[in-house]
């Protein structure tokens, strides 16, 4: 399985999305939630979906989730994404919320839901992405260590 | 019954070829003028006598259909904005214009040139066709490499195979159903090319569980509808056919597949006992049903959100042939976006007319009064029409 996924299409990096990719050049996940009623919730929105507060911090995640489902692609779909296999997943992180996000460095057939995976942000070139791998296991390669790309400007953190 | 009830029908129908190849040679504008025209023409009516327009979600404005068809006098427009749902979806409005003498026909038309404009291919290969998808699908999906429609409905079939048991021989019975419907319509892109299961299994993988064969056509072409008040529907030759039920539905949240608390609650799961609802009328009532067949595991997940069966059963459901001619409830007869062509939804609609007015030869259902119609637009936004023929009234 191809462990490296090139460089995406660019996100806004605009408002919350500039400040949830910010994070991650700094190998954080943080999700918002709620100082009302403490609902966490990705993707980030003006208002809480579940009581409609507007206020929130942002809250740092461990990295940790389970395995929730998945797709391994094997006919290039985008431009950007021509080195096939590569796995997308959905990953319940130990937070709460769900998130989608490439599954590198895993064997198709070890795949199942459930699987402990952990945090790996990755960059093959432009924004730091989220990205998760199996843990437990000995997974780690330093190719999975973040790799914030100089060349792509994000802000600085206010 | 509630409601808006038989209160619209569909009185006119319209289709214009649908190709792939060398394409249609005609523009999408000049595609759904066509269809246009002849489903205004089906409905014994003249363009003059339009004054409701539900613009197609992509590609040509109603402004521009209104000023090429003459519609001088429009009352009333509108544009659903659901994608494949759409076509389903503007029958609502369509309904609440009649109904309340706010207009007195409406024409709803869909389509394009999917295949030579916007095809999967040229999606893959030109990133500036990405700008209509909602910022969250913009900023969180695509960067992750999830793109494309098959990998996000790949996430929730893969899940539901896990979940329920659901296998690649369930997904390949709608394959199949849809491939042998097709051989009974020369209108179809797959019309005189049979598939097997073992063409099916052969077929290479695209994304997970999904195969080249899962997939639907991308096609050019359009087609049209126009509804009136019931009661008006004196001009059309045809029998009416009433639009009992009709409602939407969202997902919530509608943007992010993910992030909803029930991987399987979709549009349509809230957008069903709606429309039952409104047509006193339940699944069990339908004597066939055309169920937008993006891919082949949404027909499945549809047929249980749509209450045909029980969360879980519907690879029970279609795995004996019960979704084929002459089973238990007939599905997409016209070989649907799987075999067919790829219309928006709307030809969906014009099938299930067509089989309620008793025309649709050899792939005639037969006795067919009670049919069942799907939308899917984008992330599983839902539509459904439960449509109602007098055919046996009136013969």
């Amino acid at each position: 399985m191809n462990d490296s996924p090139a460089v995406g299409p660019t996100p806004s990096l605009e408002g919350f999305t500039a400040d949830f990719y910010r994070w991650l050049h700094d190998g954080e996940l943080r999700v918002q939630e709620c100082d009302a009623c403490h609902f966490r919730r990705h993707i980030p929105r003006v208002l809480c979906p579940r009581c409609a507060g507007d206020a929130w911090h942002w809250h740092r995640c461990t990295g940790d989730g389970r395995l929730y489902s998945w797709t391994t692609t094997h006919r290039p779909l985008h431009p950007s994404f021509t080195a096939t296999p590569f796995t997308v997943a959905i990953v319940e992180l130990d937070e709460g919320p769900r998130i989608v996000a490439p599954l590198l460095d895993c064997d198709e057939g070890d795949l199942r839901v459930g699987l402990p995976v952990r945090l790996c942000p990755h960059s093959g070139g432009g924004p730091v992405i989220p990205a998760f791998t199996a843990r437990g296991e000995a997974m780690t390669t330093p190719g999975h260590t973040p790799r914030p790309d100089r060349k792509v400007r994000i802000n600085e953190r206010p | 019954m509630t409601g808006l009830a038989d209160q619209g029908a569909i009185v006119g129908i319209g289709e214009t070829a649908y190709s792939r190849g060398t394409g249609s040679g005609l523009s999408d504008l000049e595609l759904l003028l066509l269809a246009s025209r002849r489903a205004i023409s089906d409905a014994g009516l003249e363009p003059r006598d339009i004054d409701g327009l539900m613009a197609p979600v992509m590609a040509v404005g109603g402004d521009d259909l209104a000023a090429n068809l003459g519609l001088a006098d429009l009352r009333f427009t509108g544009r659903s904005m659901m994608g494949g749902a759409a076509a389903v979806a503007s029958l609502l409005p369509a309904v609440m214009a009649v109904a309340t003498g706010t207009a007195t026909a409406v024409l709803v038309p869909a389509g394009l040139n999917l295949y030579s404009h916007f095809r999967a291919k040229t999606v893959a290969s030109r990133s500036d066709v990405e700008s209509p998808l909602p910022p969250a699908v913009r900023d969180y999906y695509l960067p992750a490499g999830a793109t494309a429609p098959p990998q996000w409905y790949a996430l929730m079939a893969q899940r539901h195979m896990i979940e329920y048991g659901t296998s690649e021989l369930d997904l390949a019975a709608v394959a199949l159903a849809a491939r042998r419907h097709a051989q009974l319509n020369e209108r179809a892109i797959m019309y005189g090319r049979p598939m097997t299961l073992e063409d099916y299994l052969a077929a290479p993988m695209i994304t997970t569980p999904y195969r080249l064969l899962d997939c639907c056509l991308d096609t050019d072409g359009a087609a049209a509808v126009v509804v009136t008040a019931a009661d008006h529907s004196a001009a059309s030759r045809h029998p009416r056919v009433l639009i009992s039920g009709v409602a939407e539905g969202h997902p919530h949240p509608a943007d992010d597949i993910a992030g909803r608390t029930d991987s399987f609650t979709i549009g349509l799961t809230l957008a069903a006992p709606r429309a039952y609802e409104m047509a006193g009328l339940g699944p069990q009532d339908a004597d066939f049903a055309e169920i937008y067949d993006c891919f082949t595991f949404e027909v499945l997940q549809q047929l249980e959100e749509a209450g045909f069966c029980g969360r879980g059963e519907s690879g029970a459901f279609v795995r004996d042939g019960g979704i084929e001619l002459g089973g238990r409830l007939p599905l997409n007869t016209h070989g649907g976006l799987l075999s067919e062509a790829h219309v928006m939804g709307m030809s969906h609609v014009v099938e299930a007319v067509r089989q309620l007015r008793g025309t649709a030869g050899d792939r005639q259902v037969e006795g067919a009064r009670v049919g069942v119609v799907t939308g899917w637009g984008d992330l599983g936004d839902g539509s459904i029409a439960v449509l109602r023929g007098e055919r046996s009234a009136r013969s």
